[in-house]
């Protein structure tokens, strides 16, 4: 990637660039150019189709991991109303990575919380690069039981390279901490809908993302491992990401397939950073459609649901 | 009175019904809910086992399957028409060799999960038992 874009994004760059000069050149001189802009809107909208409709897994991944694209807290303020944060795991400590709170949502009060990684490197070491430790699990799981008590669905954005795994994190229980959310998750009494924004990091990405719906951005990604660690421990060779990236089978589409996921979100074209607003308003009308959806649900038939969804993951062979 | 029992035929669609024909029994003993999850997924497990190793998917074939409780003891048996296996020679499915496996952690659960396992001479049928309150133990077996 350079300063402005992402390699393969170059060329579409380049013809906005263009665009724009040729529209500041007609209304500074004056002179007609709207034949020449036609014909190049027309260009870069091809261009685009071409890069966009046949973005390799790696370059999705990228996609995924665009310094522009949208986060948890953007989403939140763009499709939520009164959201009051709530802090700290009563244990350790507060997770910056990991942030949690009430909302509301077409006046629907919730529980929202996700993964938050930072805009500059200030962010993002107070952040830890939306790597979150224990605590943020803890402090999770927290909320989600107030959620429970007071009948509040909750709805969980992903967006990490995966859980810490510093000394302090696995000191205090990273593991533990993962596993007793996913026990946990799978029996609370509330609806659970997940949305995959970004990167949906392993055991990072699990220890919020047991639910009764989870979509996944068609550019976000959700695999057991990155595309570099995979590579680095199969062929010693970070370099060749775009190959795991590829065996991995991480997309929104493959995770379709494999009926792992329920829902691809689409993204507008050149992906969630070039329109967060957009992206925003899709966003929401999925979670609204299945908060509704899972609402008229009682509590043991969704989390008979739930348990019937993860048991279903798999194949049954009869080798 | 005899112990309550029925069969499915040897097709995945029918674990769903067996299982909540149980977990129907189960309900009534008033069991806290990570024990309920475990003889559930001990149970499911079993029939699995019991369609896809014993009876080879044979649709014709059933799979028998009964339970009682009596003095803090939850039994559950099933049974499947093959011709059984060396269940003193499972593969551990945590060595290094079956541990990316897709499958072979099924007994593996079960062992760990319920308080005594048995089978029967031939190998086609196994009997899961789970000690409840005030029984031998209601711990776990490493």
């Amino acid at each position: 990637m350079n300063g402005s874009g992402l390699d393969f994004e170059k060329p579409i760059l380049e013809l906005e660039r263009k665009i724009e000069e040729l529209k500041k050149f007609t209304s500074s001189e004056k002179i007609d150019l709207s034949s020449e802009i036609k014909k190049l809107d027309d260009k870069l909208d091809r261009v685009k189709r071409e890069v966009f409709e046949n973005l390799t897994p790696w370059q999705r991944v990228q996609i995924a991991r665009h310094p522009k694209r949208p986060y948890t807290l953007d989403y939140i303020s763009l499709i939520m109303t009164d959201f009051t944060e709530i802090h700290g795991d009563r244990v350790f400590g507060d997770d910056r990575a990991l942030i949690c709170g009430f909302a509301k949502i077409e006046g629907q009060k919730i529980i929202v919380m996700g993964h938050q990684k930072g805009r500059d490197t200030k962010e993002n070491l107070m952040r830890n690069f939306g790597s979150a430790h224990p605590e943020g699990y803890r402090k999770a799981i927290r909320v989600m039981k107030i959620g429970e008590k007071f009948k509040l669905p909750i709805v969980v954005f992903i967006d990490t390279p995966g859980a810490y795994p510093g000394i302090g994190a696995e000191e205090r229980g990273q593991a533990e901490a993962i596993a007793y959310n996913l026990m946990e998750m799978s029996r609370l009494k509330v609806p659970i809908v997940v949305v995959v924004i970004g990167e949906g990091g392993s055991g990072g990405a699990l220890g919020v993302g047991i639910g009764d719906r989870i979509c996944v951005l068609s550019n976000a990604y959700y695999s057991v491992i990155s595309p570099e660690g995979c590579a680095a421990i199969l062929w010693k060779d970070r370099a060749r990401a775009p190959d795991a990236a590829k065996a991995l089978k991480l997309t929104a589409q493959e995770l379709l397939d494999l009926g792992l996921i329920d829902e691809i979100i689409v993204e507008p074209l050149g992906g969630a950073h070039r329109d967060p607003q957009a992206m925003a308003q899709t966003i929401k009308a999925s979670v609204a459609k299945y908060l509704k959806e899972l609402s008229a649900a009682a509590p043991d038939k969704l989390i008979e649901a739930r348990y019937e969804k993860y048991r279903k993951i798999g194949v049954f062979s009869a080798e | 009175m005899t112990d309550p029992k029925f069969e499915i035929p040897s097709d995945p669609k029918y674990i769903k019904e067996a299982s909540a024909k149980v977990l129907d029994f189960i309900k009534e003993l008033g069991l806290d809910k990570d024990t309920v999850f475990d003889i559930r997924l001990c149970l499911e497990e079993a029939i699995i086992n019991a369609i896809k190793y014993g009876n080879k998917c044979d649709k014709n074939l059933p799979v028998n399957i009964s339970y009682s409780f009596g003095d803090n003891r939850l039994e559950i048996v099933i049974r499947d028409q093959g011709s059984g296996f060396d269940y003193g020679n499972i593969p551990d499915p945590r060595s290094n060799g079956n541990i990316l496996k897709h499958g072979g952690r099924g007994l593996f659960l079960i062992r760990n999960l319920m308080d005594k396992v048995e089978f029967n001479n031939s190998g086609n049928e196994i009997k899961m038992v789970k000690f409840l309150s005030g029984g031998k133990s209601d711990g776990r077996k490493g």
